[in-house]
């Protein structure tokens, strides 16, 4: 008896382990925001016996003058929602893409003037799909670190979340 | 037959077996044609040489001697599709060794003519790998390489706020072997996995 309890007790912890008990990063009016990131593609791998420490960021990334930002968006309530627009301080200009590949093979990036969130979904903004891009860059953040994100949607009203800077 | 002779047999058996299905796999392999998860081009077809712009001056398709060159057309203001198609060559190249990755050469062509010079393009494939090539050209030499490659592209009208403009273009990569034949093209959305597999059996041919 002793032991069937133990494995029923071990079968719940496994279970609650493995169940996303995690918090999403920011939650507000039916609205869960994961995994937010914004990615400076690449990373400079220095050659061997290179000296890195007197290179600065801008120069090292010559040829960036835009950047994408991912995340998922999860609309818990039972009212479709919208995101209408995002910003973070770095950027001059920050606008919604969405990227497609046709059968075809031909890669087309169009501006969206919104993202519909529908009750109930979650809408996933990947490489490939929706993404917020941001323009006119003041400066290139550091992969490693945090930004802060600030998303606007219709009815849940401003969201802000931290962002981790990755190269991928 | 005792129990102790039929545990002689069946080692003996199971090696024997071993043996057959090993031999018999190596000669198909030998036989049979390569397979590919990209699109093979066979015959290989014969492809255009090409002038274009680097950061030492012009440069044409002869100017690499590697066994083969992996050819892709883009440009550095693209968001999303151009990074994911390098960093997957750069994890691609990686899992292959860098023995066998030195008989690659990634050349990136950037085909936005009027924001891309040959150091900008260079600059933004060094990011994903030190050995990647970036060029650049004219828009006659642009439109010259893309019809001749069978890329098409299409600078949008810049928006009015921010000046910035998104590139159409054929996402695809294109394998050529030395003697410039294109052998092999790899769609959007190959895995780093695929591309591997794929170099390890062009250099194994």
């Amino acid at each position: 008896m002793k032991s069937r309890l133990l494995i029923f007790a071990l079968i719940i912890s496994v279970l609650t382990a493995c169940a996303p008990t995690a918090k999403p990063l920011a939650s507000q009016n039916g609205i869960e925001i994961d995994q937010a990131r914004i990615v400076v593609p690449g990373t400079v791998t220095p050659m061997a016996g290179m000296d890195m420490s007197g290179t600065s960021m801008p120069s090292m990334n010559i040829g960036t003058d835009s950047l994408a930002s991912y995340l998922i968006i999860r609309n818990t309530s039972s009212a479709d929602d919208q995101l209408l627009s995002a910003s973070v301080d770095f950027a001059g200009m920050v606008t919604l893409h969405k990227s497609v590949v046709d059968s075809n093979n031909v890669a087309t990036m169009q501006e969206v003037q919104s993202i519909d969130i529908p009750a109930g979904q979650t809408v996933t903004l990947q490489p490939g799909g929706f993404h917020i891009m941001l323009m006119n860059l003041k400066s290139i953040p550091q992969v490693g670190s945090k930004i802060t994100l600030t998303l606007v949607f219709q009815k849940a009203g401003t969201i802000i979340v931290q962002a981790d800077v990755t190269s991928e | 037959m005792n129990n102790k002779r039929i545990s002689y047999l069946i080692p003996l058996l199971i090696i024997a077996a071993l043996v057959v299905i090993t031999g018999g796999a190596l000669i198909y392999e030998r036989i049979s044609p390569p397979t590919y998860y990209g699109s093979e081009i066979n015959p290989p077809k014969a492809m255009p040489g090409f002038t274009l712009q680097s950061i030492n001056g012009p440069v044409s398709l002869d100017s690499f001697r590697v066994k083969y060159i992996l050819l892709y057309f883009g440009y550095t203001s693209c968001p999303d599709i151009c990074p994911i198609t390098l960093a997957t060559l750069t994890q691609a190249l990686a899992k292959l060794g860098s023995k066998k990755a030195a008989d690659f050469q990634v050349i990136f062509v950037s085909v936005d003519y009027k924001r891309d010079t040959p150091n900008v393009s260079n600059a933004f494939v060094k990011k994903f790998n030190t050995s990647f090539i970036g060029l650049s050209g004219t828009e006659d030499q642009i439109n010259q390489v893309t019809k001749e490659y069978g890329i098409y592209y299409k600078l949008n009208p810049a928006d009015p706020t921010t000046g910035y403009y998104s590139v159409d273009h054929t996402a695809l990569v294109m394998v050529l072997n030395s003697k410039d034949e294109l052998v092999l093209i790899w769609p959007y959305n190959t895995q780093p996995d695929q591309e591997t597999s794929d170099m390890a059996t062009l250099v194994s041919r």
